[in-house]
Parts: structure tokens; sequence; C-alpha cells
């Protein structure tokens, strides 16, 4: 799968996922931080689904506290994470 | 579940008095504990008497745990700020190897050991009550890695003069932030052991729940994470039965699988064990801020 229709995916994965009504998948900038100000604004709960869509949809699991860090910067570093993952 | 991002300036635990005031006190630990203890009766005198502003909302808990009208100053102010003193000095005391502080935890362990042989995973749910502190020293003995979801929050110089006299290998601190929340997922995904708070809400999702009958707001992260991983919830309190001597009590909170209220049980069992030991140990509370007023 091509880096953009998986960001494209996983903008999708991501409004089903925290049942962002409303919200289009162009509205979501893959490059914004998930969490904090200026960006998704999302919480602790908002994590924790994210986690739980990323292990049974990607097989995507985590041992190290600095990874999960990279991978939750972004939609685009979750990507990047994924393809790592397949390679 | 209700959201929301409000934070204040809140009552943050961090120790006060400052590099020189530890020192004094560490210092006093190695002649004993009671000389410790003497001089905590003037310092907790001036907190009560010059620095009240940094107490007074102590108050409310304690009309609502002691059932009467609380005065400011008061006795029973004096009296939870010295017992939070006491708890302090038993935790550095504890800490570096004194033998008069004795815990006794048999019970919590062998719950907590129980459910790690599940191998789902085990949240440990604490409160800042009595030695909560003291507690955390006996999860190092299950021999599974342990995180704790916290800050760390003390000043650089104030951390080296404690750990300078610490026995036991500091837990993983995972911080409070979002990105760590995977981490911790897979933690317990692998049957480890979480430790976190649970009684202090700053921001974030949070439930309402009757707590010494008022209506409060409490953090609802640890239940949801208990969902999601179908790991254990323990909570374990630790309070001091008498002078030098703690004991830990634990609950296995955990509803049933599939239970369509899931957080909002485990949240009421959780307060309900709660008040159940305050109302025991009223002066072993250490929430020093107006607890309902969020």
């Amino acid at each position: 799968m091509e880096r953009s229709e998986l960001i494209s995916q996983l903008k999708n994965d991501v409004i089903e996922c925290l049942n962002l009504a409303g919200t289009s998948p162009n509205d979501l900038d893959e490059n914004a931080p998930l969490f904090g100000d200026g960006g998704l604004g999302l919480d602790s709960i908002d994590a924790l689904e994210l986690v739980v869509m990323l292990e049974k949809k990607y097989s995507l699991t985590i041992e190290d506290k600095s990874d999960a860090k990279t991978l939750f910067a972004s939609i685009s570093s979750m990507a990047d994470s994924i393809l790592a993952l397949k390679k | 579940m209700k959201k929301n991002t409000y934070s204040k300036k809140m009552w943050t635990g961090r120790m006060r008095g400052g590099y020189w005031g530890n020192y004094i006190f560490l210092r006093l630990l190695k002649i004993g504990l009671l000389p410790a203890y003497a001089l905590l009766l003037f310092v907790a005198l001036y907190y009560v008497l010059f620095r009240i502003n940094l107490l007074k909302s102590s108050r409310v808990y304690l009309e609502k745990i002691l059932k009467r009208k609380i005065s400011v100053p008061s006795l029973p102010i004096f009296k939870l700020a010295l017992n939070f003193g006491v708890s302090m000095l038993d935790r550095a005391a504890f800490f570096g190897a004194s033998k008069s502080v004795r815990i006794d935890s048999k019970a919590s362990d062998t719950l907590i050991r129980r459910a790690l042989k599940e191998k789902r995973g085990v949240i440990i749910l604490t409160a800042h009550v009595g030695g909560w502190q003291i507690a955390s020293a006996s999860l190092a003995s299950f021999g599974i890695p342990v995180s704790v979801i916290g800050e760390e929050n003390e000043d650089e110089k104030i951390k080296r003069l404690i750990s300078g006299n610490d026995k036991f290998t500091p837990p993983n601190i995972i911080p409070n932030s979002p990105e760590s929340f995977f981490y911790a997922y897979s933690a317990l995904k692998r049957g480890h052991l979480l430790a976190m708070h649970a009684d202090r809400f700053i921001s974030g999702r949070f439930l309402n729940a009757n707590f010494l009958a008022s209506e409060a707001r409490f953090p609802t992260f640890a239940y949801a994470l208990a969902r999601k991983t179908g790991a254990r919830i323990i909570q374990v309190l630790c309070v001091r039965k008498s002078l030098f001597n703690y004991e830990t009590s634990a609950f296995d909170i955990t509803p049933k699988s599939g239970c369509r209220d899931f957080e909002s049980e485990a949240l009421r069992a959780y307060v309900g064990n709660m008040e159940f030991t305050l109302e025991r140990y009223p002066y072993q509370w250490y929430n020093f801020f107006d607890f309902w007023a969020q």
C-alpha cells in the first residue's frame, strides 16, 4: 500500500474509531500533532481507542516508551510505523 | 463519560521546605524517627499558624468526614498536617533502610499474586491515603515488570537527597501523557503490573461519584484501560495503624466482563472502599485542595 493511500485510510480509521461526527478526512492534517494544543486535541481515552484500533487492524504493538511517542506524533508518523512494520 | 479540559493550579504533592528543610529532617532521621517527629510538631504548627493558605482547603474534607463544622485554623487541620508530615518522614525512613517503619502487606500481596497468575495484567489503583509510597515498595517483589503512571515532580536536588538513601529499585515511571498510554496498554497485554493514583482528577475524562455525601470528579482512564485490556483492577490502600506500623488492604474492584456500566461500577467500588477506610482513619487523606470544587 502506498504511503498516501495508508494516510487516507488512517484518517478514516481515526474518524470512525473516535466517533468524530461531522469531520471529513480532508479536515484532518496528517502532520498535525494528535495530542496537546495546536493539534487534534485528543486525550488519554482517545489514545486508548487508537491503540486498540492500531493493534486490531494493523497488528501494531509497542514495547518501548520512546517508540510510543514517535508513533503517536501525528497520522503521518502512524503511517510510517505501519509501513516500517510491514517491511 | 464526560470530557473536560479544565485544569487549575492545584496542590501538586511536591515536597515543601526546600533542600535545606529536607536535609535537616534527613539528618535527624539518622538519629531516629522520634527526634524528627519532634521537629515536625513545630513545623506543622508553623504551617497551621502562618501558612494556613496552603492547608485551609482541607477544611471541606474534614467537615465531611468528621460531620461537624471546622474552623480555620483548628486542631483537626493541625492533626491532618502533622499526619501528612509523619507519613513523609516514615517514607524517608523506610526507604532509607530504617527498621523502625514496618508494613504488613500480606493481604494485598496475596490478592495481587492471585491476579497476576491469570496473566491478564493487573492495574493497581491507589489513592493519596496513609503511606501509599511505602506500599509501593512491595510491588517490586512480584518478579514482573512494574510501571507507574505519574509525574516525577520533585526538585532534582531533593530527589538526589532522598534517593541517596534509597535501598529499593525505583519503578519505571510513565509520564501522565497520552503517548505513554500506548506503552501502558502494551505492558498490561503482556501481563505486567501497572500502578496509578485514581483519586485526583486534573484534566481529561471524568465521572462524577458520590464521595462523602457530595458529588466529586474522578479520572476514568484506569477503568477504561482495564475494560480494553481485560486487566484486573486491584485497589490498594495503605494506612498507618499505629506508630511506625503500616498495613495495606486490597480490594478486587474489577466489574464482571461485559458489564454495561464498567467504568461507573468500578469507580463506585473504588470510592466506597476509600470512604470505608477514611471513616476509620480520617486524618490520613492527603489532598490539600477543595476536592469537591471542580
